[in-house]
């Protein structure tokens, strides 16, 4: 049931009118054998019942008159016959009378004549016919033929295959066309909808090609087709709407993934950057540690043998335990000045007036500053005499820069060697080498010069350095828009060189005001007249003693002093003295307040007031300046610039106040 | 079903019967029909054979007074023989007409007869006889010798057999019409010429 519905309507059809066309054609066609052959027979019967009427018609004079001869010439007539196997005459008392047998092979005739009829046996037609003239009975006659039906059924078979199978052929050809009118129109229905649904193609549409209702069923297909193909088109509309936001919202998650995996970077470099500051900066500071405790360790170690009274040291010892304190307070004053300068530069506090400055006179500053230490070992310094080029800089820094070059090249440089300063212009830039003939430097010092208290060389004399002068070098000549490098070969020497932008402008003269700082110092001597009054404004009784212990030795001067702020300005007030000296870290008022008051008051204003303060940071000294200080000292105090400041002040005051 | 099967141990045996049923016909045949002729008497078969010829012949109409008269058949023979002639003729009727004897003597009239049957032994003055008859439509029926005057139809003995010879052309001369089927089983057919 299943696979006939499976099958194609056009099978189906076909399969239809084709059995139909069989059955119609079978029944049809038995009927007619049937027909025929009933009529046939009968035909059979008659027309041999007709020939035996004949005979017997013929043979009664010969059965009348007992004449066999006859009777068998007659019946031989049946010759032209060959459908009559066999034929007989019997008598009236039923004897037989004559016979007609052609082929011996036939059956014997009937012994006995039978009453009259016709019948079927052994595939012939037997029929008896009494012979009757006028009214007696002569005899009987009996034929025997060839009963063709079964052959007539066998052609008829034969003919019925052959119009069954044109019938059918007919049937077949009529179906195809029937199918073009019923099932092509189904099938293409079919074809496009397999099409669409194998293709996804939705604009497809079935031929309309009836108006019956396969054509309405095209057109419903049709518009079903069209109603699916615009549901698609919408899906795939916002399907594609979907995709485009989930390729944009992908996108955003990259570019954010991204963001956050920068940010991740940028913190784990920083975090590393950080934990490298943190480990250097502690590094620092335990190098810091040990290199200001070695400087203290020949102060307070020589201090104590001097003070020791029961070490009965010569004169000359004691010189030199000074001479090593000295020295090594010197050594660590500038460690400190370094370290200073090292701070203000990470802190980013370092100002830089940058400015066309004449290397000549520079050059003249940092052989006069270097030539006496040169001088010692027997180091010849070889600075070009005349230079007139001119960079952009900072020149107190450039100035450090050189020293700092200058000194090391020296420091580390064998005895009886040379330091070479060259200069040479190129491209807009002036690099300035420094030469020295000492041990050079590996490859591995010259990776690590530039770190912090790695100082080279250590191990192979006794030279004393901070390790922080090249790192703030460095820094400097960054900081001037320079560069700084090294070249270096050990057992021959090193190479350090500094470029800087070259200055377009003219070369400017020396400065007029530092050269006349320079004569201005020995005019001290002329006020020994009378005996000026110093105020000392100092907390701390050490300093104190130190400032009395300076100014002692001067016949000129009486120094008062005063522990904290609010005495001196009382002090001030009181003694009206010529100069002040003042501390500024102090309990109580400190002396930038202490300074205000002295300025606010008529009485006081006048007295020039020197600052002698541990805060030794660039800025504090500018603003100490600026607040009105007359100058500005930093401790540990040097003994000829406190002279020189008071001496200066003094004379400030003589010019400005009460002659 | 089994008459129409045709196996070859059955067809054999036919054949044989067959065969054995010639042979009997071939041997039987002439002793029967002699047994016959023998059996019954030559004056019976002729006797028999007078009565059917009126079967076979055709008078004018006017030869019957009415539809339903007798045929008349007059017999110049002996005695035995026309009581055979009797004896055949009884019962019988041709055509809706019984037969009628009547026995004649020499000189007789003839008038009235239909057949007239003139045996060998009362044939000496036949052809007076014929020529008398030949006055009405009279089947006239004898039994003479090759050569001599003889009826319309004429008998003969060949093999022991009584056979006969018809004239047409005399019958016709006397307004008769002899059947052709009769004519079938004539020995000679005499025609006019000879």
């Amino acid at each position: 049931m299943r696979a006939t519905n499976r099958r194609s309507i056009q099978r189906k059809l076909l399969g239809v009118m084709l059995l139909t066309t069989f059955v119609s054609v079978v029944v049809a066609l038995g009927a007619m054998i049937a027909n025929d052959l009933l009529q046939s027979h009968r035909g059979w019967v008659n027309d041999i019942r007709a020939q035996a009427e004949l005979v017997g018609s013929a043979t009664s004079p010969a059965l009348a008159f007992d004449d066999p001869t006859v009777a068998r010439e007659n019946l031989a007539l049946l010759r032209q016959q060959p459908k009559i196997r066999a034929a007989a005459i019997y008598a009236a008392r039923g004897q037989l009378f004559a016979s007609y047998r052609p082929d011996p092979a036939q059956p014997p005739l009937p012994t006995l004549p039978e009453a009259d009829g016709a019948y079927v046996a052994d595939g012939h037609l037997h029929v008896f016919r009494r012979i009757v003239d006028h009214g007696q009975i002569l005899g009987t006659v009996y034929l025997r033929s060839r009963y063709e039906l079964y052959d007539r059924v066998f052609d008829y078979a034969g003919i019925a295959l052959v119009v069954t199978l044109i019938a059918m052929l007919v049937a077949l050809g009529v179906s195809f066309w029937l199918q073009r009118l019923v099932s092509r129109p189904i099938l293409a229905i079919g074809a496009v909808a397999q099409d669409v649904i194998r293709q996804q193609d939705y604009s497809r549409r079935a031929e309309k090609i009836s108006d019956d209702e396969v054509g309405v069923l095209v057109e419903s297909f049709n518009d079903m087709l069209s109603e699916i193909e615009r549901r698609t088109g919408a899906l795939e509309e916002s399907k594609r709407e979907t995709e485009r936001l989930n390729a944009e919202l992908e996108q955003r998650v990259l570019e954010r993934t991204a963001q956050l995996e920068r940010s991740n970077r940028e913190l784990a470099v920083a975090t590393a950057t950080a934990e490298q500051a943190s480990r250097a900066k502690s590094e620092f500071l335990s190098s810091m540690s040990h290199e200001l405790r070695t400087p203290l360790n020949a102060i307070i170690g020589f201090g104590q043998l001097l003070a020791a009274d029961q070490l009965r040291a010569s004169e000359e010892q004691k010189r030199t335990f000074v001479d090593h304190i000295v020295t090594s307070g010197k050594h660590l004053l500038t460690l400190i000045n370094e370290i200073l300068n090292l701070a203000q530069i990470e802190a980013g506090r370092l100002v830089m007036s940058l400015e066309p400055v004449a290397l000549g006179d520079v050059f003249d500053d940092c052989r006069a500053m270097t030539e006496p230490l040169a001088a010692q070992r027997g180091i010849r310094m070889l600075l070009p005499e005349r230079c007139t080029l001119s960079v952009v800089a900072d020149r107190t820094r450039l100035k450090q820069v050189l020293l700092n070059l200058l000194s090391n090249a020296v420091k580390y440089n064998r005895d009886n060697g040379a330091v070479v300063l060259e200069c040479t212009q190129a491209g807009g830039r002036v690099r300035v080498s420094v030469q020295d003939t000492g041990l050079g430097l590996s490859e591995e010092q010259v990776s690590a010069l530039f770190q912090p208290f790695n100082r080279l060389g250590q191990e192979a004399g006794p030279h004393e350095g901070t390790g922080i002068g090249l790192v703030v070098t460095r820094h400097l000549v960054e900081m001037m828009g320079g560069s700084i490098g090294v070249r270096s070969m050990p057992g021959t020497g090193s190479v350090f060189w500094i470029e800087l932008r070259e200055s377009g402008a003219a070369v400017l003269p020396a400065q007029p005001a530092a050269a006349a700082q320079g004569p201005e110092a020995p005019a001290v001597a002329d006020a020994a007249a009378e005996v000026a009054t110093v105020l000392c404004v100092e907390d701390n009784p050490a300093n104190l003693e130190l400032v009395r212990s300076v100014l002692g030795f001067r016949p000129d001067l009486r120094l008062l002093s005063a522990p904290d702020g609010r005495k001196g300005v009382d002090m001030a007030r009181n003694h009206r003295p010529d100069v002040i000296l003042m501390d500024n870290n102090m309990p109580g008022l400190n002396g930038r307040e202490a300074l205000a008051i002295l300025r606010d008051d008529p009485a006081t204003a006048h007295i020039p007031v020197i600052a002698v303060t541990a805060n030794a940071m660039p800025t504090a000294i500018d603003e100490g300046l600026a607040a009105g200080f007359f100058r500005y000292l930093t401790k540990p105090i040097d003994v000829a610039a406190l002279n020189d400041a008071v001496d200066s002040a003094l004379k400030a005051a003589r010019k400005s106040g009460r002659p | 079903m089994s008459r129409t099967s045709s196996c070859l141990p059955v067809r054999a045996v036919r054949v044989v019967w067959l065969a054995l049923i010639a042979a009997c016909l071939a041997a039987a045949g002439p002793r029967a029909q002699a047994q016959r002729a023998g059996g019954v008497s030559e004056s019976a078969v002729k006797a028999a054979f007078v009565c059917k010829f009126a079967a076979y012949v055709e008078w004018p109409p006017q030869a019957f007074h009415q539809p339903g008269s007798p045929i008349v058949i007059g017999v110049l023979a002996s005695v035995p023989m026309a009581d055979e002639v009797v004896h055949a003729a009884r019962g019988q009727a041709i055509g809706g007409r019984p037969l009628a004897v009547r026995r004649l003597a020499p000189g007789d009239s003839l008038a009235g007869l239909h057949v007239l049957y003139v045996a060998r032994s009362h044939a000496a003055r036949l052809p007076e006889t014929l020529a008398a008859a030949r006055a009405g439509p009279v089947l006239t029926v004898t039994e003479s010798d090759d050569g001599q005057a003889m009826g319309m139809i004429n008998f003969v003995v060949v093999d022991n057999k009584v056979r006969f010879d018809v004239a047409p052309h005399v019958a016709e001369a006397s307004d008769l019409r002899v059947s052709a089927r009769m004519l079938g089983v004539a020995r000679r057919v005499v025609q006019k010429d000879t």
